[in-house]
């Protein structure tokens, strides 16, 4: 069921992410004390390319195989892997733009307000979205060729 | 009514045929699938979960194998493949979401009951206990049917006799199957009901445990003695120089010779060699 599924790539992101997260933490934290928008500018960009790890954490576990065992076709776990980098990518947008909103506060900046960098973080997170869209079926197909 | 039925299962590989295999599991029983490394075991087991194409019918409790069906089987395959963070609490909260009628509690009962760690990284896990958490999860969701493939292979002898015995007790059921292929024959026999050899892709025979042990024997004889026999008598023979040992067909030999009891390992050894 989708809903296992779901649940095993959310266990096994923040399990085999944990150091990945805090170092995205660290660019918030980093963006808001610097005023520097760039650096939170990265959080929709590595989170949902941290998501990715799971095709490798599946394939050196033998997931792929023993996923054989339990009521879901290929289909389904195939979709999983895509729904986990859009929630991710929803996950990393909000974090963003929350921490563009505290960053505003701290630093108010007349010349580009929250409007003029909209553009930019939608842009962001469209290739967040993007990019693994185009990577994850050419690494299904070479995994399809391997199995 | 059938638990499993398969006919004329064929499957080519490169240097490899699985070749018009045909048997099935009546309800209730426990069918063992014996073969050597290569013989064709694990290519049946993924077929009849629908991993891979295949010529032939294969139905599971009487249907065709779907995503659907699958909450009515217990599989444990020769390696339980978690990803190697997760713990006991994060496999029951998949699972949970994963099969329709997961039983919580009868998991954690299995989990207590073979001394497992709940938190504990799987990667963590001994062989064994890698194998005891996937022999849970096989059993935690009430399915009908179980599927193992090599469940015992590579595991000390007093934890395959502890995975024996809770085979044993999910048979207690009458509706309850069990399909497990090894090739370590003595803990089949200790089991099954039914025995299937494969051998090389093909098979060689599938019937009741007792009437296998019942109608073929041991016999020490010479070589001329045994080719004077019915040559369908003769499953096999291994020759030295103090004279010929065979299994033979009990039937198909005269009275006066001395028989002895073979076991399921001596058939299957000997059958496999004549071949």
């Amino acid at each position: 069921m989708m809903k296992g599924l779901l649940t095993k790539e959310f266990i096994v992101f923040l399990k085999t992410s944990r150091t990945q997260i805090y170092i995205i933490l660290m660019f918030i934290i980093l963006g808001i004390m610097m005023k520097n928008i760039m650096y939170i500018m990265f959080v929709p960009l590595l989170l949902p390319m941290m998501a990715k790890q799971g095709l490798a954490v599946d394939e050196i576990s033998k997931w792929d195989k023993y996923s054989a065992c339990f009521p879901v076709d290929r289909k389904k776990i195939v979709s999983s892997k895509y729904l986990l980098i859009f929630f991710i990518s929803i996950a990393a947008f909000i974090i963003t733009a929350i921490s563009i909103v505290i960053l505003k506060n701290f630093k108010p900046d007349p010349e580009n307000p929250i409007g003029r960098i909209a553009p930019y973080l939608a842009a962001a997170v469209a290739e967040s979205l993007i990019l693994p869209s185009l990577s994850l079926p050419l690494r299904f197909q070479i995994r399809h060729i391997k199995g | 009514m059938n638990a499993l039925e398969i006919k004329n299962l064929t499957k080519h590989y490169n240097g490899f045929t699985l070749d018009n295999i045909s048997f099935s599991l009546p309800q209730g029983c426990i069918l063992g699938l014996i073969g050597e490394n290569g013989a064709g075991k694990s290519t049946t087991i993924r077929s009849i979960l629908g991993s891979l194409k295949y010529d032939g019918d294969i139905k599971v409790l009487g249907k065709p194998i779907s995503a659907d069906l699958k909450n009515r089987i217990g599989v444990v395959l020769d390696e339980v493949g978690f990803p190697d963070k997760l713990n006991v609490k994060d496999v029951n909260s998949i699972m949970k979401n994963m099969f329709t009628n997961w039983d919580n509690d009868a998991f954690l009962g299995y989990i207590k009951k073979f001394g497992l760690p709940d938190d504990k990284a799987f990667s963590e896990f001994s062989k064994g206990m890698k194998m005891k958490l996937g022999i849970a999860v096989a059993l935690s969701h009430n399915a009908e049917l179980l599927i193992l493939d090599e469940p015992t292979s590579g595991l000390d002898p007093l934890v395959r006799d502890e995975i024996i015995d809770i085979l044993n007790d999910f048979t207690r059921d009458d509706n309850h199957s069990i399909l497990i292929s090894s090739h370590i024959v003595s803990d089949l026999e200790k089991l099954c009901d039914y025995i299937a050899f494969l051998h090389k892709g093909k098979l060689m025979l599938c019937e009741e445990k007792d009437a296998l042990l019942e109608q073929y024997v041991f016999i020490n004889t010479s070589e001329e003695k045994l080719a004077e026999l019915d040559e369908n008598a003769v499953k096999g023979k291994r020759s030295s120089k103090w004279g010929t040992e065979a299994i033979v067909d009990r039937e198909l030999i005269p009275d006066s010779f001395d028989t002895k009891p073979v076991t399921i390992e001596d058939l299957f050894i000997f059958m496999a060699k004549e071949d």
